[in-house]
């Protein structure tokens, strides 16, 4: 198709000029009015340890302290979340399917639920994330070896059918944890269903910083294998790739990824769904091109979003979570009606 | 040269009265200064209230109009509205900041944890009171609260005059505590009881009563269960300002009409919003307004 080369030729600067705006938007917006230029040249500063911004000390704690930090935890964990959901999309050869499939969110909620109520506020603040990421990868690895059969093969079908009952299960106990839950404990795991990127704290970003650069380079050094799995595994197999170790890596990989991305920052919806199947769509399946891509414009979409969620109520502030789904499900439903036909033909 | 002289005179002339002119315009001007300085607020905070419990007794020491923003809870309190910085537990800290708050006052709950430490490091002072229980520890968020805003003569006021409307509440209790359950309304899906270390518990001890709850925390309580414990008075927690909500449950449940407390005509509305901060001036009002309608 012609078109489709086009938009190949033209993806990489338009997506990274995307970023490059939701980067500067991020930076330069928010509840504080300060002159953009000035704030840029702060955060030059903080990197290059210069003298350039003429900005008071107050409202350099605003730019370096809070939107620098925040800028770059969306930024990462927009990407970790796209490049999961493709990753995931791949392995199940299915252009809907998301990490949550796995059960990694539903784990990873059941973590949050578990620390939320039974640890008592003052505990600690690692207490949440932490119980987080271990239920995540927990119930992951369990949904893995419930889809593995005797013999060592793992079944894609068996694996969709276990995260959907172990997310059944996940959610009755989170349904138990509420219902013993006091009044704080409700209102923190409501609201940390709903995902923000306003209570990570340092070592959160930069673990999950170093998270999104290793998977993108593991990912990457998958990319070719994936390729070969979209032919079906017999055919993968045949290519010499060695579909068992794949998928186990995969998996884990994405478990921990995700799992990082979802104690850092609660539920952030859609990005993983969305933004995968989007490049798909336009630019074609190939791993190599559409794993770095999403990455770009996952964190492209999510630095964007988070950029209304901090602006819209000023001075109080949404959950991102809810930006993203608000404009994720509508475009959903679009895709869903885009692909009504072919799907129906299946 | 007689002519230049009396125009020099003329202008020597001109030049005090204008320099009369001046010195009586700048003395009026320094009367004026001093008088507004004299008449002026001892010192304009701009504060910043995260907690209704702290809006309340902000209010009562005159200090409402220097409330710059407010959280969610605390917008219904004030007379006009303020800059709304939304739920108390996910404040945003560059929100705060751009406010340029001299005091930001939140209870022991504010949060999260990252919009604290931002204020912090940007060197606004912020006063973390503890949500009350009782009326002691209200009494005390007063004082630590007023002496951080200048307004002590009045916080030993509004202290006594609590001490005052205490003594007059315990006056009217019974000598015997009755038992006493708080219920929320959550509709077609039952009730919830207030358990012990909640608001609804503590509006039972400043009512005198004894609650039947065992347990922390809100629970839910069947209809049977209620009628097997029996108690004297029955509290239901209603929304809004028209405490119609007793009057909803005996409607939808009408077993209830045959307990205790509805022989006696004691299942009674609350307005729930007086408890959302903890104990504060509001539920110390209700508690006034209950005690006369139940002794």
């Amino acid at each position: 198709m012609p078109y489709q080369t086009l938009f190949r030729k033209l993806a990489w600067p338009f997506l990274g000029t995307l970023l490059v705006i939701g980067i500067i938007l991020s930076l330069t917006s928010g509840p504080m009015k300060l002159s953009g230029w000035q704030s840029l040249l702060t955060v030059w500063d903080g990197v290059f340890h210069t003298e350039l911004s003429r900005l008071s000390d107050y409202e350099k704690v605003v730019i370096w302290d809070l939107r620098w930090p925040r800028t770059l935890l969306a930024l990462f964990i927009g990407a970790l979340l796209a490049i999961c959901g493709a990753v995931t999309q791949g392995l199940f050869r299915n252009p809907l399917a998301d990490p949550g499939i796995i059960g990694v969110s539903s784990g990873a909620g059941l973590g949050a639920a578990l620390a939320i109520v039974i640890f008592p506020v003052s505990f600690s603040v690692f207490a949440t994330p932490v119980a987080a990421f271990v239920g995540g990868l927990v119930t992951s690895l369990l949904v893995y070896r419930l889809a593995q059969s005797s013999q060592g093969n793992t079944s894609v079908l068996i694996l969709l059918l276990a995260g959907v009952a172990v997310a059944a299960f996940t959610g009755a106990v989170i349904g138990f944890m509420t219902f013993i839950a006091n009044d704080q404990a409700l209102r923190d795991l409501t609201l940390w269903g709903m995902g923000s990127l306003n209570g990570a704290t340092p070592f959160m970003l930069w673990l999950s910083a170093l998270c999104c650069l290793c998977l993108l380079v593991f990912y990457q050094y998958c990319a070719k294998a994936l390729n070969a799995l979209l032919l079906g595994e017999a055919e993968a197999a045949h290519l010499g790739i060695d579909t068992e170790r794949l998928k186990r890596q995969l998996i884990i990989a994405t478990a921990i990824g995700i799992g990082i991305a979802v104690s850092a920052s609660g539920i952030i919806g859609f990005i993983s769904l969305v933004v995968p199947h989007l490049i798909r769509m336009t630019l074609g399946p190939d791993h190599q091109r559409l794993l770095p891509l999403s990455a770009i414009t996952g964190a492209a979409l999510l630095l964007l979003a988070d950029v209304a969620a901090r602006v819209w109520l000023a001075p109080a502030e949404l959950p991102v979570g809810l930006v993203t789904a608000l404009i994720g499900a509508p475009f959903f439903v679009f895709l869903l009606l885009q692909q009504r036909q072919r799907l129906s033909t299946l | 040269m007689p002519v230049t002289n009396d125009k020099n005179m003329a202008f020597i002339m001109i030049n005090k009265k204008i320099a009369s002119l001046l010195c009586s315009f700048l003395v009026l001007l320094l009367s004026f200064s001093i008088s507004s300085l004299a008449l002026a607020e001892p010192i304009n905070h701009r504060l910043v209230s995260v907690d209704g419990n702290a809006t309340e007794i902000l209010l009562r020491l005159g200090l409402g109009k220097q409330i710059v923003a407010a959280d969610i809870t605390s917008q219904a309190l004030l007379p006009e509205q303020v800059e709304n910085l939304g739920y108390h537990r996910t404040l945003s800290a560059e929100g705060l900041l751009q406010l340029h708050p001299d005091l930001v006052i939140g209870s022991n709950h504010m949060g999260p944890e990252p919009t604290i430490s931002a204020l912090k490091k940007a060197n606004i002072p912020i006063l973390q009171l503890h949500s009350p229980t009782s009326l002691k520890q209200l009494e005390i968020n007063i004082v630590k609260l007023a002496s951080r805003v200048n307004a002590d003569s009045s916080a030993q006021k509004l202290i006594k005059q609590i001490d005052k409307r205490q003594k007059s509440l315990l006056k009217k209790l019974p000598e015997k505590k009755p038992s006493m359950v708080f219920l929320l309304d959550i509709g077609e899906r039952g009730l919830s009881q207030a358990g012990t270390d909640t608001t609804g518990d503590s509006l039972i001890q400043l009512l005198g009563g004894k609650n039947i709850s065992q347990f922390s925390g809100y629970k839910s309580i069947s209809v049977e269960a209620l009628l097997a414990v029996n108690p004297d008075i029955i509290l239901v927690g209603s929304r809004s300002d028209s405490l119609d909500s007793a009057k909803k449950l005996v409607e939808r449940q009408p077993l209830l009409q045959h307990s205790k407390a509805g022989k006696n005509n004691n299942i009674v509305s609350v307005n729930a919003a007086t408890l959302i901060a903890g104990l504060s001036l509001g539920a110390l009002a209700e508690a006034e307004r209950l005690a006369d309608r139940l002794y």
